[in-house]
Formats: C-alpha cells, sequence, structure tokens
C-alpha cells in the first residue's frame, strides 16, 4: 500500500500536528524569524517536543545516508548527468558534482578527491581485493583512513610551497580549515559498509 | 602519533551530524562543506603529539562541528541561502542532539524502515526526495522537472517529510510489518 500522496495540497491532516509542521518547514528553509521563535520556545518547552525533533534529525540523516548510497530513487530514474557517480577501482563511488568546483576551497577539494582516488586505487589493489559487500576487517579501514591522512599532509605540504592560492585565501581571511579536503567518498562509503555489515553499538 | 580511529568515528557519525548541520543551516551543500572543515580539525588533533584520549567522541566531535557551523554562519551572514536560524532556535536545536542517545542499532532499523517507507512514496514525491537529496537541486530546479511551483514542491517535501517519519515511526512501535 502506497503513502498518501503529499503532493495533494487538499488531502487532510491531523490537526495536532503544528509541531511536525514546524519542524519540517524550518529543514526545508519555510519559517521566518517569528516562526522560528515560536517553534523555538515549543522545543524549549517540552522534552516530548524535543524528542520529536530528534526524531526528525535522524530521518534527515537516515534520508542523508540513503541518498548517499543512491537508494532514493528507483533504478532507471533519469539523473542530472553532472551529478551522476563515477565507479572507481574496488567499486567504491565518488560524485563528480559540479558545485565542488564552485568556491575555491571546493576546488581544492576535488583535487583531494582525486588524490583520494589515486590512492584508493592504490590502496584497493593492496588491501580490498574484496567483493564489495564482503565486511572489511577493522585494521584494514585504519589503514584506509591512515593512508587518507597522509596524503592530505603530503598535499598540503605542497600545496604551501607552490599554490598562490593558499596566500590568497590568507589575505581573503578564508578560513585555514576550509583550504583542506573533504573525507573521500570512497572512505565514507567504505565506512558506511562497515557499518551495516557489522552490529557494534559503538555510538555513544 | 596520528590516530586514524578519530577520523573513522566521525565519518561513521558523518550522516548524523549532517542532519544536525541541516537543522542549523538548511542547505546541504553548506552542510556538507561544515562537515569537511570539521574533519579537518579532527584530522589535525587526531595528527597531533600526545594528544589527550577522547571520552565521549559524538559529544566531542559535535563540539567541533558546532563551532565550524558558527563560523559558517557568521561568515556567510547575509549571502546564505536561506535566512539565519534564529539564536534560540540553535540553542533548542543543539540541546535536542545532546538529548538524543539512540543506539546504532535502533538506527539501524530506522533505516531500514525508511528504506521500506521511501519505496511506498507516490513516484512524483520519491522523484523529488531524490532530486534534493541526491542531485542537490534547487526547489525551483525541480519545480521545473515536476511542472510546479517552487513553493508548491517546498510545502509538498515538508509534507513527504511528515509522511517518512508517521511511517517511520509506526514501523519502529510495530516491527511486525517491517519488510527485510
Amino acid at each position: 500500500m502506497n503513502l498518501t500522496d503529499p503532493t495533494n495540497e487538499n488531502s487532510a491532516e491531523p490537526p495536532n500536528r503544528e509541531l511536525d509542521s514546524l519542524i519540517t518547514r524550518h529543514l526545508d528553509g519555510g519559517l521566518n524569524a517569528a516562526e522560528q521563535q515560536h517553534l523555538a520556545e515549543r522545543l524549549a518547552a517540552s522534552p516530548a517536543a524535543r524528542r520529536t525533533l530528534a526524531a526528525y534529525l535522524r530521518l534527515e540523516g537516515a534520508t542523508i545516508r540513503l541518498a548517499s548510497a543512491g537508494q532514493l530513487a528507483k533504478p532507471g530514474m533519469q539523473h542530472d548527468p553532472a551529478t551522476a557517480a563515477e565507479a572507481v577501482p574496488g567499486g567504491l563511488l565518488v560524485a563528480a558534482r559540479p558545485e565542488l568546483r564552485r568556491s575555491r576551497s571546493m576546488r581544492r577539494a576535488a583535487m583531494a578527491v582525486a588524490g583520494g582516488l589515486l590512492a584508493a586505487a592504490v590502496v584497493g589493489l593492496l588491501v580490498t581485493g574484496l567483493p564489495r559487500n564482503e565486511p572489511r576487517r577493522e585494521g584494514e579501514l585504519d589503514l584506509l583512513a591512515s593512508r587518507w591522512m597522509k596524503l592530505q599532509r603530503e598535499q598540503q605540504r605542497d600545496q604551501s610551497g607552490t599554490d598562490a592560492e593558499t596566500a590568497d585565501a590568507a589575505a581573503d581571511g578564508d578560513d585555514p580549515a576550509s583550504a583542506a579536503a573533504p573525507p573521500p567518498r570512497w572512505l565514507v562509503a567504505a565506512l558506511a559498509d562497515e557499518a551495516s555489515n557489522t552490529a557494534s553499538p559503538d555510538e555513544s | 602519533m596520528s590516530d586514524p580511529r578519530l577520523i573513522r568515528d566521525l565519518l561513521r557519525h558523518q550522516s548524523d551530524f549532517m542532519a544536525y548541520l541541516m537543522a542549523m543551516v538548511r542547505d546541504l551543500d553548506a552542510a556538507e562543506e561544515i562537515f569537511q572543515n570539521a574533519a579537518v580539525v579532527v584530522m589535525q588533533y587526531a595528527d597531533g603529539s600526545g594528544v589527550e584520549p577522547v571520552r565521549d567522541f559524538r559529544a566531542w566531535a559535535k563540539e567541533i562541528v558546532r563551532r565550524q557551523a558558527l563560523h559558517y554562519l557568521r561568515a556567510k551572514g547575509r549571502a546564505a541561502r536561506f535566512a539565519p536560524t534564529e539564536p534560540e532556535l540553535l540553542e533548542q536545536i543543539d540541546r535536542a542532539f545532546d538529548e538524543d542517545n539512540t543506539d546504532s542499532v535502533e538506527r539501524q532499523r530506522e533505516l531500514e524502515a525508511l528504506k521500506d517507507c521511501a519505496s511506498r512514496l507516490p513516484e512524483t514525491s520519491r522523484r523529488m526526495v531524490a532530486m534534493r537529496y541526491e542531485v542537490r537541486a534547487s526547489f525551483d530546479d525541480i519545480a521545473s522537472a515536476v511542472g510546479r511551483t517552487a513553493a508548491a514542491v517546498q510545502r509538498s517535501l515538508s509534507r513527504t517529510r511528515r509522511l517518512l517519519h508517521d511511517c517511520v515511526q509506526s514501523k519502529m512501535a510495530h516491527p511486525r510489518g517491517m519488510s527485510r
């Protein structure tokens, strides 16, 4: 059975859903300042309201996680080609999104992801000659994380000597952290795989 | 000596922190940029010599993420895609996040429930959600794709969130109904 069609503007909604409505509209950027204040007051007054917000945040996180794995759309659904994921050795994925190249820091991020892909290819050959869904051992992921950190250090060292943009960024007052690179998606994918394949509740 | 476990733990909590950031900045690209900046700070800490062991990783990393978010909000100001989040609301978002002690097993069950619930959405709704989260399309772009106004898309996505929330909560309360 399908869920009710939410695109139907006339479909009835239970009357006691004001809190849910405020939260979801906030997450979509639809609340003005007064409505945000109202939501804040409701949250401050009620632990139950904060639990509801926390549930929506977990839903948001789960949605982001499904989206990262490409599991929101049905197979065969048409996507913007610019956002199509490119397969890399080892079966891990990285998205080639044009937005990542918009800003100076994002250009650096794209460079680092490219470097990460290279490392993934090498490490993939050395370490992860495993099928994608086969659980990896903890030491292997530690090695992946360690290799990534080493790569970042090398890139930062290289950039500090040769990249004139670094000086520009400092002159522009950019946050130093934004000059560095993001964790590559191949590493995120590997960790997500591992989390799915192990049931160790290590989160606090 | 470097400690890759901190990076590994941070990436394990990525979706958790991304959701927290989404509530603060309501922009997936911005949330990702902030998370990346926070990852660099964690990496630098992990890379330092003689680092103190982190007792409560989630709380420790959340504080780094929060500070990076506040830095971003101050830096962007009016240039941000959405109107700034009121300080009182930021405080309550923080509080709700801190108070949430849902463990990873339950989060995994919620993820499985969401998969099933999302598969039951009407095609147009699922398409809009996928465009929003997978493609990071703007409301205007989604509106063009589905033949609606941007405001209608925004309202529809908010209603879809509520439906998915109700569906997931229902499945969590009645686990027999969950599809595997």
